[in-house]
C-alpha cells in the first residue's frame, strides 16, 4: 500500500512537472513602466500652483504574463502624491488592475479588470488615458464568442473603477458584430460591410429622497461600417432611456446621439465629412458623478485637434448634454513640378467645423422638447484652417498654417455660466525643419495668435489677448533631443500676466527607454484628447518623465 | 447561426429598463418641503479706513438683490484698515473676526476681498476679489445642498438673552467634523468710512450693514454629532446668548447668522441661514 502511494505521488509530480514544463516553455513576460514627477517651485509672477510636498509623482508599472491560452495582467500604480491637475483622490499605492484571461479560436473569457469598447463607444467605452488622469476600467467578467469568422458576440458584467474603489452601480452589456462581407464574400466582392448593435444597462439603487429615479437605465446602439478602396462610411445611432442625473439637472428625457463619418480618397486627394448630434447622451456609472468621474460611454469628437500649442488652448470638449455639429476637411497633394519646377510635392489641407447648441424647448421642470435637426442659437465652437507642407530642398521642410477659432469658453470651461465669454482667435504658425545631416536636425516653430474675449463679467482670466510662441528643437539621432519653448502672453489685458512661459526640455532615448527632463513654466489650461478634457494648473519647476517597455 | 441569434434576442428580452412616468418627485404634494435651497454666505473682509472697500460693499449688495433667496452677507472688519485712529476711535473689530482673518489671511491679501462659502480653502483660492464673487456664487447654486438649516430666534428683553434654535436636516450622510456656527451681526451702523471715489474721501455718516458683532458659539462652532448621521436625519440645536453689558448694539437691527461648515477638513460652508432676533 505504502509503495503504491509513493508510486502515485511520483507519477503525480512527474505529470505536474511535465505540465508546468509546457507552461513554462511558452511563458512570455512583457510590460511597461512610466514615471512622471514634478518638483514645484514658487513663482509669484505667474501665481504658479504650489504643492506642500514640493515633489509629486505618478508611477505606473504594467506586467503581462502569458502562456498557451492564458494570460495574466497586472498594473501597479503609485501616486505619491498625484501631480497637480490630477484628481487628488488618486493618492495612494496599489494594484489598480488585475485580470486573468483565457482565449482560444472561438471563445475568450476575462475575469477581473478589463477595458472594452462597443462600436465607437457611444454606449460603452472603458478605457485608460493617463494624460487625462482617466481610468474607466471595469471589474467583473467578460465573455466573447466567435462561432465562425465574421460573427462576434461579447457579454460583460462589472463595476467601474472609481479611483481606489468602485462605482455604486453594476453594468451589464451585450454586443454583436456581424461582418456580412466575411460571411457572404460573394455578395460583397471587395466591399467590407459590417453591422453591429449593443445594449448596456446600469443598475443603481434609488436612495434619493427627492426624485423618483429609474434604477435600471438602458441604452442601446446600432451601427454600420462600409469601406471600399476609395470610400469609408461609418455611422452609429445610440439611444438611452430616461436617466436623470446631477449633470443633466435631473431631466427625465431620453437621450440619443448620432455620429457619422464619411471619407473619400484617391491618390493625392481626400475628403472627410462628419456630422454628429448628441442630446442628453452623457452616460455615467453614478448619477451624482461629475468632471471626469465614472464616464461609461465616449462620444466621438468632431473637431480637429490642432497640433500647434497656441490654438490648442482652445480645443473643443464634447458637450454630451447637447450639441450638434459638422465638419469637413480636404487634403490635396500637388504633384511635383507643377507649381515650382523641382522634385517636391506640396500638401494642402483645408478644413472647417462648427458646433452649436441643440434646439430645445422646456416643457416643465423635468422634460423638454428637442427638434432632431434643429440647430440651437448658441455657438459652442467654430474653426477653419489652412495648412500647407512642402519641402524646399532635401534638407529643409516648411509648414505653414492659419487657424481661425471661435471658442465659447463659458460652455467649455464654466458649465455655460457667463464669465469668460467667447474667445475669437486667429493663429498664424510656421515650422521649419532643417536636416544638417543624418544625425543633426533642427526644428523651429513660430506662432502668433490674435485673440479677444467678449466677456461682459469682470473675471480674473489669466490667459487672454495676444500670444507669441517660439519653439526650437535640436535632435541628435537617435538619442538626444533638446528643446526650448516660449509662450508669451504679451497682449494680456492684465499687465501682471503679460509673461513668458519659458521651458527647456532634454530628452534621451535609448531603445525602448525614454527619459525626459524639463525645467520652466507651464502655461496650464485645459488639455483635451478626443473631446475629453482636464484642467492643468499654471506651474513652475522641474519635470522628470521616464518610460520604458520590456 | 439562427440559434445564436435567437439566444441573443432572448437575452435582450430579459434586459431590464425602468421607465419613470410623472410624477417625477417622490412626494410632489408635500408643501415644497422637498425643495431645499442652497444658501451661500459671502463674508466680506473690510475696514472703515479702506478707501476701496465701499465699492466692493456695493457689489455685495447688488449681488444680494440679484440672489435675494440665496445670498447672505456678513462684513468682517479686521486688519490694518479696521484699526481705530484718534480721529475715528470707533472699533468695529471683534475677537472672532480677528481669529477668522488670521486663519484665512484675508486682510493680509489686501482689502477688500471676500470668501464665498469659504470655497477654495485650503487650496489658497478662497480669497476672492469682488469681481470673482458672482461666478463662484453661480457655481455653488448649481450644487444640490448637502443639508438644510432652519433658524428661528427669540429675544428676552428682561435678561437680554437671545435664543437661537436651528433645525438641521441632512440630505446626505453627515461627517463628524460638521460644526454649527452662530454669529451675531448688526445692520445700519452709522459711522465713519473712507471712500476713495469721493472728494474728499471722508464719509462721516456712512451706513455699515451686516457688521459682525460676536459669536453665539465659539469661532469654529459646536460639533453637531460625534458620529456620521445618515441622510434624512434631523437634529435640533439650541443656543442661548446674553448680550454683554456696555454694548451699543440696537436690538431691532441685530440678526443671527447660522451656518454649518466642514471643520478641519476644507472648512467649506455647506448651508447657511439668517434671522433677525426680534420680529
Amino acid at each position: 500500500m505504502k509503495h503504491l502511494l509513493t508510486l502515485t505521488l511520483i507519477q503525480l509530480v512527474l505529470v505536474c512537472s511535465a505540465f508546468s514544463q509546457g507552461i513554462l516553455d511558452n511563458l512570455q513576460i512583457g510590460g511597461n513602466f512610466q514615471s512622471d514627477s514634478y518638483y514645484y517651485l514658487r513663482d509669484s509672477t505667474i501665481e504658479s500652483a504650489e504643492a506642500k510636498e514640493k515633489l509629486l509623482s505618478n508611477n505606473y508599472l504594467f506586467l503581462t504574463l502569458s502562456t498557451n491560452n492564458i494570460s495574466f495582467d497586472l498594473r501597479f500604480e503609485s501616486y505619491q502624491n498625484p501631480i497637480l491637475g490630477y484628481d487628488p483622490r488618486f493618492q495612494g499605492t496599489g494594484i489598480a488592475y488585475r485580470s486573468i484571461s483565457y482565449k482560444n479560436d472561438w471563445l475568450g473569457i476575462t475575469a477581473g479588470n478589463f477595458y472594452e469598447q462597443f462600436g465607437s463607444g457611444m454606449v460603452l467605452r472603458g478605457y485608460e488615458e493617463r494624460n487625462l488622469g482617466l481610468d474607466n476600467s471595469l471589474d467583473g467578467v467578460r465573455i466573447s464568442v466567435e462561432p465562425f469568422k465574421g460573427l462576434n458576440f461579447k457579454g460583460l458584467i462589472g463595476k467601474q473603477r472609481f479611483f481606489w474603489s468602485q462605482s455604486k452601480s453594476i453594468i451589464r452589456g451585450l454586443d454583436a458584430n456581424v461582418e456580412l462581407s466575411s460571411i457572404f464574400p460573394n455578395l460583397f466582392n471587395s466591399l467590407t460591410f459590417v453591422i453591429g448593435g449593443s445594449v448596456v444597462s446600469r443598475y443603481q439603487a434609488d436612495l434619493d429622497s427627492k426624485y423618483r429615479l429609474p434604477e435600471n437605465v438602458l441604452a442601446f446602439s446600432i451601427r454600420v461600417d462600409i469601406s471600399t478602396s476609395w470610400l469609408t462610411f461609418s455611422t452609429e445611432f445610440a439611444h438611452k432611456y430616461n436617466d436623470p442625473t446631477y449633470r443633466n439637472k435631473f431631466t427625465y428625457n431620453d437621450g440619443n446621439g448620432i455620429n457619422t463619418d464619411i471619407s473619400i480618397f484617391t491618390s493625392g486627394f481626400s475628403l472627410l465629412l462628419g456630422f454628429h448630434r448628441y442630446d442628453n447622451m452623457e452616460f455615467r456609472t453614478d448619477r451624482e458623478a461629475k468632471g471626469l468621474e465614472l464616464q461609461l460611454n465616449y462620444l466621438p469628437s468632431l473637431t480637429k485637434q490642432h497640433i500647434y500649442s497656441l490654438p490648442a488652448f482652445y480645443a473643443a470638449s464634447t458637450q454630451a448634454n447637447g450639441e450638434i455639429g459638422f465638419k469637413g476637411e480636404v487634403n490635396y497633394t500637388i504633384p511635383s513640378k507643377t507649381l515650382i519646377k523641382d522634385e517636391f510635392e506640396t500638401n494642402i489641407a483645408f478644413g472647417f467645423s462648427r458646433i452649436n447648441s441643440i434646439d430645445t424647448q422646456r416643457i416643465d421642470d423635468f422634460t423638454y422638447k428637442s427638434k432632431f435637426f434643429g440647430i440651437g442659437p448658441e455657438l459652442f465652437y467654430r474653426d477653419y484652417y489652412i495648412e500647407l507642407r512642402r519641402k524646399l530642398s532635401h534638407q529643409l521642410e516648411l509648414k505653414l498654417a492659419y487657424i481661425d477659432i471661435i471658442y465659447n469658453k463659458d460652455v467649455m470651461e464654466n458649465e455655460g455660466s457667463p464669465l469668460y465669454g467667447k474667445v475669437k482667435s486667429k493663429t498664424l504658425a510656421t515650422e521649419f525643419t532643417y536636416s544638417f545631416n543624418k544625425t543633426h536636425t533642427l526644428r523651429i516653430e513660430l506662432q502668433h495668435m490674435w485673440s479677444k474675449n467678449d466677456s461682459t463679467v469682470a473675471s480674473d482670466d489669466k490667459k487672454n489677448g495676444n500670444w507669441f510662441a517660439f519653439l526650437a528643437e535640436h535632435s541628435i539621432a537617435p538619442h538626444w533631443y533638446f528643446s526650448l519653448i516660449d509662450q508669451w502672453n504679451y497682449g494680456n489685458a492684465n499687465k501682471q500676466y503679460q509673461v513668458h512661459y519659458l521651458k527647456f526640455l532634454v530628452t534621451y532615448i535609448h531603445q525602448t527607454t525614454r527619459i525626459s527632463l524639463g525645467f520652466g513654466r507651464e502655461a496650464g489650461g485645459i488639455v483635451c484628447l478626443g473631446g475629453v478634457c482636464r484642467f492643468v494648473p499654471i506651474s513652475y519647476g522641474f519635470s522628470l518623465s521616464v518610460t520604458t517597455s520590456f | 447561426m439562427k440559434r445564436i441569434l435567437i439566444i441573443f434576442f432572448v437575452c435582450l428580452l430579459f434586459w431590464k429598463c425602468d421607465r419613470i412616468t410623472p410624477p417625477y418627485l417622490e412626494n410632489p404634494n408635500a408643501n415644497d418641503t422637498n425643495k431645499y435651497t442652497q444658501k451661500i454666505l459671502l463674508e466680506e473682509y473690510t475696514g472703515f479706513r479702506c478707501g476701496n472697500c465701499p465699492e466692493a460693499t456695493e457689489i455685495a449688495h447688488n449681488l444680494k438683490e440679484r440672489y435675494p433667496d440665496n445670498l447672505i452677507l456678513l462684513s468682517v472688519h479686521s486688519g490694518g484698515y479696521a484699526r481705530p485712529t484718534t480721529a475715528h476711535p470707533y472699533d468695529f473689530r471683534t475677537p472672532i473676526g480677528d481669529e477668522l482673518d488670521n486663519f484665512f489671511g484675508c486682510s493680509k491679501a489686501g482689502n477688500p476681498n471676500g470668501m464665498v462659502n469659504r470655497v477654495g480653502f485650503p487650496n489658497k483660492t478662497h480669497i476672492l476679489r469682488e469681481g470673482q464673487w458672482e461666478s463662484v456664487i453661480q457655481e455653488l447654486l448649481k450644487r444640490k445642498p448637502k443639508l438644510n438649516l432652519k433658524l428661528s430666534t427669540s429675544f428676552n428683553p428682561a435678561n437680554r438673552t437671545i435664543t437661537a434654535t436651528v433645525e438641521i436636516k441632512f440630505l446626505e450622510a453627515s461627517l463628524p467634523n460638521y460644526h454649527l456656527c452662530l454669529y451675531l451681526a448688526e445692520d445700519s451702523v452709522v459711522q465713519y468710512q473712507r471712500d476713495d471715489r469721493k472728494t474728499p474721501p471722508d464719509i462721516e455718516n456712512y451706513v455699515h450693514n451686516n457688521v459682525l458683532r460676536d459669536g453665539l458659539t465659539p469661532t469654529w462652532g459646536i460639533q453637531i454629532s460625534d458620529s456620521s448621521l445618515p441622510a434624512g436625519t434631523t437634529i435640533v440645536k439650541q443656543v442661548n446668548y446674553t448680550i454683554p453689558d456696555g454694548k451699543d448694539w440696537r436690538i431691532p437691527k441685530l440678526k443671527v447668522i447660522a451656518f454649518v461648515h466642514d471643520k478641519d477638513n476644507i472648512f467649506e460652508i455647506l448651508q447657511v441661514d439668517e434671522s433677525y432676533i426680534s420680529p
